[in-house]
């Protein structure tokens, strides 16, 4: 039985006459034209009480974007991970500073290679012109196994899509506002004050957020889940071409505008050394290359790797407030060519622990949310 | 490629454009490669399968077609299905058919283990081996001679505006009109149809089911209350409904615009006033395909009540397989079973005629409420899913309730109701008007609105491109 109705439209004119054609086609886009109009209207008349939208890589990048804005130039810029972005203290360096030259942190979470290279060339540096970018790097911005969907994240935010139709997207949106809070006015939670996911994560950012960029985020987690996500990132470790090739090109950019780089190692503590699959002999892999490549470019490098306890760190990867003023104190001597003051550990104390390969054959695979909301799979013991 | 997808349009614009370029022989050959391609986007290693089957079954027919021998027509017809579900079997229900079996086994204190595919189900494979199969099944029947031409039979199988998700279109309707190489471009109204088709499609996939997904998948989430879990199936039942007419719609408008009329689908199957009319306007490609190759050779309503309710139950409960490799799915086809077995049985499987009125209104809320309790088992990720939602449902503790949700499901509930019933309307009238200018700008406006509202992001894929 063919169900096709004889008539199945909802105009179900047959043909007509060309000029009652085309005065009909006028009348419906001057009538589809007046109720976009209205649509605009309606959403200017609304705009004040729409919620706020994160419309970049996440809360904390929105917050910096503004932060930048309104500070204007710096002399010098950190970057890198949350490990740059916690450990690296702005007020702290122009202290030590001889010319005490201001400072802001454009760290973030997640900030690999693949996202500090656009954050840094199309944003932070056109914004701030600053002298000196300090890249503070460890093995997580090496690893094959982290970063690609902290990356496609920043490839497919609002703000940050390089596409054509998101650039179109971008272009529309800054004269309509129908288009540019279009997310917003399609949850109509607002309507009953309640509060949005994207709110909520601002709030949470804001909190976290020093006044120069810096992370302000000591909450303290050893936990062996999370010791669990360290292994599923360092998982299969080597140091990543892709992502080596990344700093070196970033690097290049940014000496050729006239910025000096300055290569950091940061300290990381024995916990997360052992979570390599090959312990120790991945963690000097990784001093080696970016000393390695400070000489190929001929950018200054240091190793601060060491001279930190593990109790120095309020997880298995970021400095506690008291040991972040010291790093960013060793860090402020050495870019002012004074010795390094070293840190209050024994620099060359052997890594203390044993490894934990983060695949074996009793392990059975958890997927988990980690802290970027990604479904990662981690090793839990069988 | 996604019809919702800035890449689908720029695909058919070119394809439209090649098609009504080329010489009229040269259209299906068109189309079909532009069918493979399409398709071929998916994953291109489902090409060969989709070819495979379609030369198997064009000279699988012929040769059929070409016997006197009704044993051997008959072995020729088992072959044909056989090896179209053997091909289903092998990519949609060897893993679940084991799992089952290894469980069962367990349960009985025996430690089997079977072999496990790695495959990947191809797309669209429910749709077209169905629609191959019923191609030798009617040349079976002597309804259809067996096409000599591969092209068309080929474009027949491969048709990219219904080859993922249907209509299952029958070669009698379809064979022929992709054969008539003279069909004509719309223009006019018959163009403003297919455009308008378009937009429907587009409006209830992006702000019908796109609009209401969060409700649905809020519902669906564990420890809620009744309230939530009741919002979230009524969302689910707008979500699939809107995604997978809106992909009918689409499907329509775009193959109108080749000069082809594909089959209607759904005609307001939420505004039915018991179960049996439900299934002849929901799916209504493939409620006829199970009832004309399935139902009645099995003997249909003929064999008693007994054997009609049996008949009903093996027809449903394989229809629900049919959706996927899951317990759920044989629950959800064993519920319509039994209702469509209740209302023969009690009711005599009668369906009131047209116009529907305001006294239909219980018996629609009670035919709608029966079809909601499906979608948990249909939605839900596992079995115990099913009955944390049914237990939750029956629970009095009504939880926390988002205003916004439900401010969102009820202006969704609105706008698709009312859609349904201005199609009803319009579709049940013996002299249909045509809709005033202003009013279809304003109409086109609104929805162009809404699309504008509910779009951006990565377009979300249709629920039926699963199955």
């Amino acid at each position: 039985m063919d169900h096709t109705p004889a008539s199945s439209s909802l105009t179900n004119e047959t043909d007509r006459p060309r000029g009652r054609t085309q005065s009909i086609l006028l009348v419906t886009i001057l009538a589809l034209l007046g109720v976009v109009a209205v649509g605009e209207v309606g959403a200017r008349t609304v705009e004040d009480e729409l919620p706020a939208e994160v419309t970049w890589y996440d809360a904390s990048t929105q917050l910096k974007v503004s932060q930048m804005a309104a500070i204007g130039d710096v002399d010098v810029v950190f970057a890198g991970t949350s490990m740059a972005w916690q450990g690296l203290v702005p007020a702290a360096f122009t202290d030590n500073d001889a010319e005490a030259r201001s400072a802001w942190n454009a760290g973030l979470a997640g900030g690999v290679p693949g996202v500090m290279s656009p954050w840094l060339l199309d944003h932070v540096v056109p914004t701030l012109e600053p002298d000196t970018v300090v890249w503070g790097l460890s093995s997580l911005d090496f690893a094959p196994a982290y970063g690609d969907e902290n990356i496609e994240a920043w490839d497919r935010a609002r703000s940050s899509d390089r596409r054509l139709l998101a650039s179109i997207d971008r272009s529309i949106s800054k004269r309509s506002v129908l288009i540019d809070r279009r997310r917003a006015l399609r949850t109509p939670g607002w309507w009953f004050s309640e509060t949005t996911d994207d709110e909520a994560d601002i709030a949470t950012a804001s909190s976290v957020l020093g006044p120069r960029g810096e992370r302000l985020d000591f909450e303290p987690d050893v936990s062996d889940e999370r010791g669990a996500v360290m292994a599923a990132r360092l998982r299969g470790f080597g140091v990543s071409v892709d992502d080596y090739q990344t700093v070196e090109a970033v690097v290049n950019q940014l000496t050729a505008r006239g910025v000096e780089v300055v290569l950091v190692e940061l300290p990381v503590p024995d916990r997360f050394i052992t979570t390599h699959p090959a312990g120790g002999v991945d963690h000097e892999q990784v001093g080696l290359r970016i000393g390695a490549l400070g000489d190929q470019l001929g950018v200054q490098h240091f190793d601060l790797s060491r001279g930190f306890a593990d109790d120095d760190f309020v997880d298995f990867t970021h400095l506690d407030a008291d040991a972040a003023e010291i790093l960013t104190r060793r860090l402020a001597a050495l870019i002012n060519g004074r010795p390094d003051p070293g840190g209050e550990a024994d620099p060359d104390a052997p890594v203390e622990g044993e490894t934990v390969t983060s695949v074996d054959g009793d392990c059975e695979l958890e997927e988990i949310v980690d802290e970027y909301g990604f479904v990662i799979e981690v090793c839990v013991e069988g | 490629m996604v019809f919702n997808s800035v890449t689908f349009a720029v695909f058919l614009a070119a394809v439209l454009v090649l098609h009504w370029s080329v010489p009229r022989r040269a259209r299906n050959p068109v189309l079909l490669v532009a069918s493979y391609v399409f398709y071929g986007a998916w994953d291109w290693r489902f090409c060969g399968l989709l070819a495979l089957s379609t030369v198997i079954d064009f000279n699988l027919a012929r040769i059929l077609h070409a016997s006197d021998d009704p044993r051997r027509r008959l072995q020729l017809l088992r072959l044909s299905a056989g090896i179209n579900l053997g091909i289903l079997g092998v990519f949609k229900y060897f893993n679940f058919f084991i799992s089952s079996f290894e469980d069962f086994a367990a349960s009985v204190g025996l430690g089997v283990s079977g072999p496990a595919l790695s495959v990947i189900l191809p797309v669209g494979i429910s749709f077209y081996t169905f629609q191959t199969i019923s191609y030798t099944f009617d040349v079976y029947r002597g309804r259809i001679e067996p096409t000599t031409d591969p092209v068309t039979f080929a474009t027949y199988v491969a048709y990219f505006p219904q080859l993922v998700a249907g209509p299952i279109e029958r070669a009698q309707a379809l064979l022929p009109r992709l054969a008539n190489i003279d069909r004509q471009a719309p223009t006019g109204a018959a163009l403003e149809r297919a455009l308008g088709l378009i937009l429907l499609g587009l409006f209830k996939k992006v702000v019908i089911a796109d609009g209401v997904a969060q409700v649905a998948d809020a519902g669906f989430a564990d420890g809620v209350g009744w309230v939530t879990t009741a919002m979230g199936i009524l969302a689910f039942a707008l979500q699939i409904y809107g995604d997978f007419s809106g992909y009918t719609d689409i499907a329509r408008g775009v193959s109108r615009l080749f000069g082809i009329e594909l089959v209607v689908n759904f005609t307001q199957p939420y505004l039915s006033r018991n179960i049996t009319e439900f299934w002849r306007r929901w799916h209504i490609s493939l409620s006829n395909w199970l009832r004309d190759y399935l139902y009645i050779p099995l003997g249909g309503n003929r064999s008693g009540v007994a054997g009609t309710i049996r008949n009903l139950m093996i027809t449903m409960i394989l229809g629900g397989l049919w959706h996927g490799a899951s317990w759920n799915f044989v629950i959800w086809g064993t519920l319509h079973g039994l209702y469509l077995a209740a209302h023969r049985v009690f009711r005599g499987g009668r369906v009131p005629s047209d116009p529907i009125g305001l006294a239909d209104l219980p018996a629609m809320v009670f035919t709608f409420a029966l079809v909601g309790l499906t979608w948990v088992p249909f939605r839900a990720g596992d079995l115990s899913q099913v009955g944390d939602m049914f237990g939750s449902l029956l629970s009095l503790e009504s939880g926390e309730v988002s205003g916004g949700d439900l401010a969102l499901l009820l202006m969704m509930t609105v706008i698709a109701f009312g859609l349904d019933l201005l199609q009803r309307r319009v579709t049940t009238r013996s002299s249909p008007k045509p809709i005033p200018a202003p009013l279809l700008g304003a109409a086109v406006g609104a929805a162009t609105v809404g699309i504008l509202i509910y779009s951006g992001g990565t377009p979300q894929p249709f629920i039926y491109f699963q199955f």
